[in-house]
């Protein structure tokens, strides 16, 4: 098993794709940081969670959009030729379609962690000192739930047509451009750079507040449906064909 | 194998790979770059980027597209050129097709293909550039911008790309010579006009006048740079590798056929005499002679009674042809030599006195955008001198990155000074004044304005579309201004002038929106009555022009000059200036009082004391008198209150030592924005505590008026914070915000 995820991963990560992707998520971060993330957002630091969570909202999208590519990748023409093949292999089906989720998904979160290190790179280089500790909540809570939900849903989706990956590639870069309501809106750049200022206080503590956590739970949860309700789909389909 | 049949063999192969169209595609889209992360243009403002709406919508679009679809079409030259290499397919194809024919083949269908593209981005950004530009778009200026200042680049590109690769055949050595190029470009090269090649200096482009000046200087670097590069390119042909003979061994083969290096010798030489010739900008020295500005001994016994010239610009080339006339006085019974100061660019063809030749040598010392000439005049009491001139004029070196300023075309003319006319720069005045006259032959439908108080009539309409101006005015200098202008009178009671209002027809339906001549009326009546009357108010008129964009407005003896940049759409939408268009109308017209000449240091940028202050605090008392108390403290007091309470919880202003620990550029970056925030928004606010605490309005406008109407002290004729805070005998500390 271990040897099928690291073929799969490998086949991602050593990919002119992947490296495209990176280089423009890693040069759209560094516009997002020597840009509005330097000044500080919302009065805070600008190596405050608050400034680390606009950035990473700001790069979500971008990372989205990678993660689909390499769906996209899985569900092409080339590989579905190759179906019966791999459908004619002693592995069971639902675990090797767990194994290239599992290799999309570690794809995707080795792209969150360059875009991560560039920002701490950044603040290191200018600032010197980083409490890494503070950072990791608000990379939780913006990188994780859109990221399982795109995963589950390109994965739904594909089953009805590969083409309509392209399709929710469009809805992700719509829901970030256009002015949705908080509840709505995929990316979290509006409540980062806004709530701290809602508070009194300057510079407050990062946390989170309640309804920001049902839905970013909900997302997640079900992002995670839709890729379990996808992969019983798909064995459901192989069983008849066979 | 036909070269002509072999081209087209190579131009469909690169047409059906991958790899071409999506460097085609890439250079569609590589304008987006210039409408957000490279706006090279010139802003105009502090609180904002202001540029015209040609320069934020087509000219930076196209400049950011010019570098990206140069470095595109480079990477796509390079893996063009090593495709056969990197195939191992190369002594095949070298077997059917001479190499010398494919490289230039192959060359001939990436310059194709770089037109397609262009070609594909032109026709794709026209709808959005007619939906931005809206009244201001001409097709002309569009396809010109794309074609000069985007198009221009990528041709080099290829050239230099596939020449490093014919002089390296290796690809990653190539792409490394193209960055290291490019790189000089943008960085080593950027401020020298005709040096960088990717990157042209274009500093603002115009939406209501023309842009032929900055056309022409572009289009001619690019010329120069093309010329050099088809030669290096040739020469890199001649390396081209044959029979499995090194560079040097292929060279000594390939030059047989004489005509190959004999054109890389013409095209080399051509290049260099062309950056060597270049016609734009003149020769001054580096050091600023003022002297050669100010006559420190002027002659004794020659004195001018009058002048006059016959001006023919011409707009089809920008150049200007005339003959200068001056009466002279020469009581000292024997020859003098007088000098005179002429625009660098222009030649003297002949110099008569009394109907004779006399003989006149012109100086190579060029210096402060001038240069001079020395006439011996005969020993005669009166002499009648005329002199022929003429050429292009020429720009001062100084400012030779901001090209543009002398438009000469069949929509706009700015004919300033010496440009009109040579003048005398050692010989005074017979009496007070000197009665200047001046004809000037004009396209029909264009109205001359007259900087200053001088005035303008027909002569007469020639019969070939043209007229024939007459400019009457005083002394040796004149500034005409000549466009599509329209002019609309607005009597000012209070003042006691008639404001002549003059401003392109295309900027008409803006003007009229915002009505702007009730704006400017009820401006001037009130900084009149409130603050006091403009030194420079003519005798019962005042000329208001706009000009094409030149990076800021001056005034004179009964004219002021508003830049075109403060009409823009960008600048009316500018809300640190005022919540609506005419209310940042108001904004720039009252810059006419404060901050036009003399009136704030320009080299003080430390603090936040400047034009902006009393001018957004005046805007403000304009706004409350025309439309109330209210949305004059919505649209300025409160959106100033706002303003600075969020600077002072701005983290840099509350932990200054994060800031100096950054590096410089982030540190001016940051603190640039700040102060903007601070001129436009602080001191206006402290201005208006002041007047609270001084005792109102009334004795707020007593305070101003008695500054604006100040003694000048000559050494340092600045307004300064302190003398405004010992006008209303108040101190740093009473004005504080905190």
């Amino acid at each position: 098993m271990n040897k099928i995820f690291r073929y799969e991963l490998r086949r991602l990560l050593w990919n002119k794709l992947f490296f495209g992707i990176l280089l423009v998520s890693l040069g759209y971060g560094w516009l997002t940081l020597t840009g509005s993330v330097v000044r500080g957002v919302a009065h805070t630091a600008p190596f405050s969670p608050w400034s680390f969570g606009y950035y990473l909202s700001q790069a979500l999208p971008l990372i989205c959009l990678g993660e689909l590519f390499f769906l996209a990748f899985f569900f092409s023409r080339e590989e579905r030729l190759l179906r019966p093949l791999t459908q004619a292999t002693p592995i069971r089906q639902r675990r090797y379609a767990a194994l290239r989720c599992g290799a999309v998904l570690t794809a995707t979160l080795v792209l969150c962690l360059c875009v991560a290190v560039l920002a701490v790179g950044f603040y290191v280089s200018l600032f010197g000192w980083v409490d890494y500790g503070e950072l990791i909540l608000p990379a939780l809570l913006t990188l994780i739930p859109p990221i399982v939900f795109c995963l589950g849903a390109g994965i739904m989706l594909s089953r009805f047509n590969h083409t309509l990956i392209y399709a929710l590639m469009a809805a992700v870069i719509l829901l970030t451009v256009l002015p949705l309501p908080p509840l709505t809106n995929f990316s979290l750049s509006g409540f980062f750079s806004q709530f701290p200022l809602t508070v009194e206080k300057l510079d407050p503590a990062f946390h989170v507040p309640g309804w920001l956590a049902i839905h970013q739970i909900s997302l997640t949860v079900l992002g995670a449906f839709l890729a379990v309700f996808a992969a019983n789909v798909q064995r459901n389909s192989s069983c008849q064909t066979m | 194998m036909n070269t002509l049949r072999q081209f087209r063999l190579e131009l469909t192969r690169l047409l059906q790979s991958r790899l071409t169209w999506l460097a085609i595609l890439l250079t569609a889209l590589s304008p987006i770059a210039g409408l957000t992360v490279y706006r090279p243009l010139y802003s105009s403002s502090d609180s904002g980027y202001v540029t015209t709406m040609q320069g934020m919508y087509l000219a930076n679009p196209a400049l950011a597209g010019g570098i990206l679809g140069a470095v595109v079409f480079a990477i796509l030259t390079v893996w063009s050129m090593d495709r056969l290499r990197r195939d191992g397919m190369e002594t095949l194809t070298h077997a059917v097709v001479s190499p010398m024919t494919a490289a230039l083949t192959r060359l001939g269908a990436l310059l194709c293909v770089s037109i397609l593209a262009q070609a594909i981005t032109t026709l794709a950004w026209l709808p959005y550039a007619i939906m931005k530009l809206g009244a201001v778009f001409d097709v002309e200026s569009y396809l010109l911008i794309h074609l000069i200042f985007m198009y221009g680049a990528i041709p080099l590109a290829i050239l230099f790309a596939s020449a490093a690769c014919q002089f390296t055949r290796r690809a990653d050595l190539s792409l490394a010579l193209f960055a290291a190029f490019a790189t000089l470009s943008l960085t080593v090269w950027k401020e020298k006009w005709q040096l960088c090649w990717l990157n042209p200096c274009v500093w603002a482009v115009s939406d209501d006048f023309s842009n032929y000046r900055i056309f022409r200087s572009v289009a001619y670097v690019r010329l120069t740079w093309l010329l050099a590069m088809a030669g290096l390119w040739l020469l890199s042909y001649l390396c081209v590798r044959r029979y499995g003979k090194g560079p040097l061994g292929s060279f000594a083969h390939n030059i047989r056929r004489f005509y190959r290096p004999a054109l890389a010798a013409v095209l080399a030489v051509c290049s260099i005499l062309l950056y060597t010739g270049q016609p734009f900008v003149d020769r001054s020295t580096a050091e600023m002679d003022y002297d050669f500005l100010f006559c420190p001994a002027p002659l004794e016994t020659v004195t001018c009674s009058g002048r006059y010239a016959d001006v023919r610009p011409d707009p089809k080339t920008g150049c200007v042809y005339g003959q200068a006339r001056f009466q002279l006085q020469n009581t000292g019974g024997q020859e003098q030599d007088a000098r005179f100061q002429i625009d660098p660019g222009y030649k003297i063809a002949s110099v008569r006195a009394n109907g004779a030749d006399v003989p006149f040598s012109v100086d190579s010392y060029q210096a402060m955008g001038e240069k001079m000439f020395t006439v011996t005049l005969p020993a005669e009491a009166e002499i009648e001198l005329v002199i022929d001139y003429g050429g292009f004029p020429q720009e001062w070196n100084l400012v030779s990155a901001t090209q543009g300023r002398h438009e000469i075309s069949d929509t706009y003319m700015s004919l300033e000074n010496h440009q009109l006319s040579p003048a005398p720069f050692d010989v005074l005045y017979a009496g007070e004044t000197l009665p200047a006259m001046m004809d000037i032959v004009l396209p029909g439908h264009m109205t001359p304005v007259l900087f200053g108080s001088g005035a303008t009539e027909l002569l007469k309409e020639n019969g070939d579309g043209t007229k024939t101006w007459r400019m009457t005015d005083e002394g040796y200098s004149m500034i005409l201004y000549a466009g599509d202008y329209i002019r609309e009178e607005i009597p000012v009671e209070p003042a006691g002038i008639t404001v002549n209002f003059y401003y392109s027809r295309r900027h008409q339906s803006v003007m009229e929106a915002m009505d702007a001549a009730e704006m400017i009326r009820r401006t001037i009546e009130f900084c009149t009555e409130h603050i006091g009357p403009l030194s420079f108010y003519g005798d019962g008129s005042f000329n208001l022009i706009e000009s094409r964009c030149s990076g800021g407005g001056y005034a004179g003896d009964g004219a002021s000059l508003a830049d075109e940049l403060d009409f823009t759409a960008n600048n009316l939408a500018d809300s640190s200036k005022g919540s609506s268009s005419a209310q940042v109308t108001i904004h720039e017209l009252v810059h006419q009082w404060w901050g036009l000449g003399n009136m704030f240091d320009p080299m003080d940028e430390s603090g936040i004391w400047s034009a902006e202050g009393l001018t957004c605090y005046t805007t403000y008392r304009i706004v409350k008198a025309l439309y109330g108390e209210r949305e004059a403290q919505a649209s300025f007091v409160d959106a100033w209150q706002e303003a600075v309470d969020d600077y002072y919880k701005d983290f840099y202003v509350r932990h200054p030592e994060y800031l100096s620990a950054l590096p410089e550029q982030y540190q001016a970056d940051i603190a640039n924005n700040l102060r903007g925030m601070r001129q436009y928004n602080e001191m206006p606010l402290k201005i208006w505590k002041a007047e609270q605490l001084v005792g109102g309005e009334e004795a707020m406008d007593e305070i101003l008026k008695g500054l604006f109407g100040r003694e000048l002290n000559p050494e340092y004729p600045y307004l300064t914070y302190q003398e405004f805070l010992d006008a209303c005998h108040l101190t740093e500390e009473d004005l504080n915000l905190e």
